[in-house]
């Protein structure tokens, strides 16, 4: 066997010989060679510590977002920053005034606010030098810097339901301030309820279910969810879930208008809630879930315990091929898609197919003897122990409870 | 007490599979409730469009015993005709779907006729009942499955969605039974503006990709949906401690009502 083509050795043809490991070594961030030297007396090279430069994580990976470089760059400056507040920008004379309307349903903005915020302060930006003016029902919700320049208080308006009082406080910012746009979340009897007063109450044109919002263009879904309608945005804009981003970036200073909320009689009083029956409310709607799986032998505590807590009962998909509950509670990819407030998952392992019911949930709590399950990983706060004496524990107490007020 | 005259409003839907043309499901929500607060014979079904549609008769075969239909061509607005049949009959009660199934679908017919024939409009409402002094208490869904009670007085007009009681069976005879009556023509028929109307593109559904200081694992966890939580686990060596916990962690995040309240 002939191999050809062989290099012939440097030395031998009289060129200098190369050392690639010392080149290598050259290459390299001093910062790293502090392996200590190894037997031959060379500089190791400690993989380690060369990692712990690459990012905060120190783990390699590859950042396509370019987020990543600033936190390889700045490493230590980012974290300065982020500890001292960003300074706030502030429109001191805006040219004109966007309104947003955001629902902050119980006190607090949702996604959806958040994303009406943001659409809101696309439409201020795109006319240049525009401001954001946010009516704050909740009150106290920190509208700054979810991009409000500007914050009008009407949080005396209260929680209860007063859609007409509500739509006269908005008629009366537009009033106030003549805003090229306002901007409304398209949310069931909150927000779209509202956006379609003011439209009828103004007899305005009311862009609904948007799905884009820019300076110059709205795209509004019409036919059900068949088609679309491209138009320059109107006055009144409704915006769908998840269709606009939030703001990203500096705060805004969320500086307070003064305002007198108006006085309306309204025609539809506010009677408080309705307690409902839990295990009435479907999977797909219910706000707490107890969810049962094949670690639960005790189904009469299991029960009991549902009640106690007030929680819908929902299973995994073992439980409801051996009829211990009605298929309807099946949780899961092919069972419900829930997106409750909070989920409790009592000897449930945490099968992909299950996780896939849960992904929207906030709040996951999961009791099992093991500790190592894909639910356990999934749950903010994880019980380990018997899923039957931990829910008489949780009886034990909720009833004392109930004795002591 | 004088019986509640209630005027529902129908429309024609698309079935949202098959595309084909049937009645729209929270117009027969509507219909349903009617039926649930007064007699049969005090209900008006008012269609304005189009008298000849088969989709009228299904209508009839869910416990509508007459429908009248305002005939207004395609392309224009039904809302002035309708409103003026509601300022002719004066009832008690609008009932109608919050929205469209087809066409424009904005839902903003219910709004627009509130505002001209002076009804007070209350939306998302699952059941209405009547007191002994005439007011309504209308039971309004929530979201998470909650419901709230709410008084209003007459007249009213109720918008109905998915939450409303279930749509009564389809009777095949009493479809064929009932009649269909076609109205005057509305004096005042706008034109609707026309609309830069375009087939909908699918949207890429929003993805939680988080912020670059994630391992890739960890961004690949959110953009499947399952964050992980890096929540607190307790070993429950003592199951009353366990307990205590849980219960805790529902009270803050407000799902149980503090102690003091219970
Ligand atoms: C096509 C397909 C679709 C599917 N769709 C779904 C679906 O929609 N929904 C669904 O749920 N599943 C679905 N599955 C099934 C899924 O893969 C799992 O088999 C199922 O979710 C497991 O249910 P489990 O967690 O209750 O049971 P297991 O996996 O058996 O878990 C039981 C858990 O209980 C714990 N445990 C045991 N004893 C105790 C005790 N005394 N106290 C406390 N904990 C205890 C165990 O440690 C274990 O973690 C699907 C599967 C397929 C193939």
């Amino acid at each position: 066997m002939t191999v050809r083509n062989r290099r012939r050795a440097p030395h031998a043809t009289g060129t200098k010989r190369r050392n690639p490991r010392a080149e290598r070594d050259i290459n390299r961030s001093p910062s790293a060679m502090t392996g200590g030297t190894g037997p031959t007396g060379r500089r190791r090279y400690d993989p380690r510590a060369a990692r712990g430069q690459m990012a905060d994580s120190g783990r390699r990976r590859l950042d396509r977002s370019g987020r990543g470089q600033t936190v390889v760059s700045m490493g230590s400056a980012a974290t300065t920053q982020s500890a001292a507040e960003p300074r706030p920008i502030v429109i001191d004379q805006p040219a004109f005034y966007i309104l947003a309307v955001p629902d902050c349903a119980d006190g607090r903005p949702s996604s959806q606010d958040r994303d009406i915020l943001g659409a809101a302060r696309t439409l201020a930006d795109a006319g240049n030098g525009g401001a954001v003016v946010a009516l704050d029902f909740g009150g106290r919700a920190a509208l700054g810097p979810l991009g409000a320049d500007r914050v009008i208080d009407t949080s005396s308006v209260g929680d209860d339901y007063t859609p007409e009082t509500r739509m006269a406080c908005v008629i009366a910012a537009i009033d106030l301030l003549a805003p090229a746009h306002v901007v409304f979340p398209d949310a069931g009897i909150n927000g779209g309820d509202l956006a379609r007063r003011v439209a009828a109450e103004r007899n305005q044109p009311l862009a609904t279910h948007c799905q884009r919002v820019a300076g110059d263009q709205v795209i509004s879904r019409v036919d059900g969810t068949k088609s679309e309608v491209y138009c320059t945005p109107p006055l009144l804009i409704a915006v769908d879930a998840e269709s606009a981003e939030p703001v990203a970036g500096a705060p805004r200073e969320g500086r307070i208008i003064e305002f007198e909320t108006p006085e309306v009689d309204t025609g539809i009083r506010d009677l408080g809630p309705v307690p409902v029956d839990p295990a009435s409310i479907p999977l797909a709607e219910a706000d707490f879930i107890l969810a049962a799986g094949n670690g639960v032998r005790d189904w009469e505590t299991f029960h009991e315990l549902s009640r106690a807590l007030g929680a819908s009962e929902g299973a995994s998909r073992v439980v409801c091929d051996a009829g211990d509950m009605p298929r309807d509670r099946q949780v899961g990819a092919s069972g419900t898609i829930v997106n409750p407030r909070c989920y409790v998952a009592v000897g449930i392992s945490g099968a992909p197919q299950h996780l896939q019911g849960i992904t929207d949930v906030e709040n996951v709590v999961a009791i099992d003897v093991k500790a190592n399950t894909p639910m356990q990983k999934r749950a903010d706060l994880g019980v380990v122990g018997d899923a039957s004496t931990i829910m008489k524990a949780l009886l034990r107490r909720l009833e004392a409870k109930h004795e002591a007020a | 007490m004088k019986p509640l005259e209630i005027i529902v409003l129908v429309s024609i839907g698309r079935h949202p599979v098959s595309g084909r043309e049937r009645r729209a499901v929270n117009d027969a929500r509507a219909l349903a409730v009617a039926r649930s607060l007064t007699d049969r014979s005090h209900i008006k079904v008012v269609h304005a469009g189009d008298p000849d549609s088969p989709v009228l008769a299904e209508y009839l075969g869910i416990g509508a015993d007459c429908i009248e239909v305002l005939p207004v061509p395609a392309g224009c607005d039904v809302m002035p005709g309708l409103a003026h049949e509601i300022d002719k009959r004066k009832p008690d009660v609008v009932l109608t779907a919050s929205q469209a199934e087809r066409g424009r679908a904005s839902g903003l017919l219910p709004y627009a006729l509130a505002k001209r024939a002076g009804l007070s409009l209350t939306p998302g409402v699952s059941s209405i009942d009547t007191t002994h002094d005439g007011d309504f208490r209308i039971h309004q869904a929530l979201p998470g499955g909650q419901r709230r009670a709410l008084a209003a007085t007459p007249p009213l007009l109720a918008t109905v969605d998915a939450t409303a009681t279930t749509v009564p069976p389809f009777v095949y005879a009493r479809s064929r039974r009932g009649e269909i009556r076609t109205l005057e023509p509305p004096a005042e028929m706008p034109a609707l503006d026309e609309l830069d109307i375009r087939p909908a593109r699918r949207r890429p559904k929003r993805i939680n990709v988080g912020s670059g200081n994630q391992s890739a694992a960890e961004r690949l966890r959110a953009a499947a949906g399952a964050q992980s939580a890096g929540g607190q686990q307790i070993e429950a060596a003592d199951p009353e401690k366990a307990a205590e916990a849980i219960i805790d962690f529902l009270r803050d995040k407000k799902v149980l009502r503090p102690a003091s309240e219970q």
